[in-house]
């Protein structure tokens, strides 16, 4: 089904505040993950752990998931498919991805963030500021963002398939 | 995906190729790249002792709830 401009624009509109607002959020947490690395004041680094335990479950989650759904019903409802072109498949395999680990990882920073709230002194910097997982993740997610916006030409065999057909219908 | 796609997008031409499209040069090199960074990340996980998540930080294992901070939930 490919949807009429309005719905597409309306569509695409929300998917990018998604998608645009996951980049920004992960940026937040890698900055306070960095606080929680560098600052020497207990308080700062319980309220880092704290925040990026909210920040995490509350915005970049919700963020993650939605920017996944609103991805593959923008490539349904248009023409460019889901797997008819390398740059879509390339984009949504990455953001599943970047979705599963964010979801499998979200516990582990809930398990840390009840930790920095009761343990003091070297326990506290052993726990560090989660940096490697975000840094990667936001690596993933401007990859995305650049194929998205430079679209790099390649059409798989199923899209070559499916323009066969729809040339020639008989 | 905003603008409409090419039509014969894959070929130099603005027709549907006649056999199927080769894989374009940026995938393979791309594949190479993800391949490459998939090994480091499992070579890391490895030399790490094979542990990851909480444990490797916390003394006394992660044996705490792990699920969102209900205190603060809408």
């Amino acid at each position: 089904m490919v949807m009429n401009p309005g719905l597409r624009k309306f569509t695409l509109s929300i998917h990018l505040t998604f998608s645009v607002g996951w980049i920004g959020a992960v940026f937040v947490y890698l900055a306070l993950g960095v606080a929680a690395v560098t600052s020497p004041e207990v308080q700062t680094v319980r309220a880092a752990w704290t925040a990026m335990e909210l920040i995490g479950w509350y915005v970049i989650v919700p963020m993650a998931v939605a920017s996944w759904l609103t991805g593959i019903v923008i490539a349904l409802g248009t023409k460019w498919g889901l797997f008819r072109y390398y740059w879509v498949l390339i984009s949504f395999l990455l953001t599943t991805l970047a979705t599963i680990i964010l979801i499998l990882h979200m516990p582990d920073v809930s398990v840390m963030a009840a930790t920095a709230q009761v343990v003091e002194g070297a326990a506290l910097q052993a726990l560090g500021g989660d940096l490697l997982h975000p840094g990667l993740g936001v690596m993933v997610l401007l990859v995305v963002q650049i194929l998205n916006l430079y679209k790099p030409q390649g059409l798989t065999r199923y899209g070559w398939r499916k323009q066969q057909e729809h040339r020639s219908p008989q | 995906m905003d603008e409409a796609p090419p039509v014969g997008s894959g070929s130099s031409s603005q027709e549907t190729p006649p056999s199927p499209p080769k894989v374009p040069s940026w995938v393979k090199v791309f594949a190479i790249i993800a391949i490459v960074v998939l090994l480091i990340v499992v070579v890391a996980v490895v030399a790490g002792g094979g542990k990851h998540g909480p444990n490797r930080h916390l003394p006394g294992g992660g044996n705490r709830e792990h699920n969102p901070p209900a205190q603060y939930g809408p």
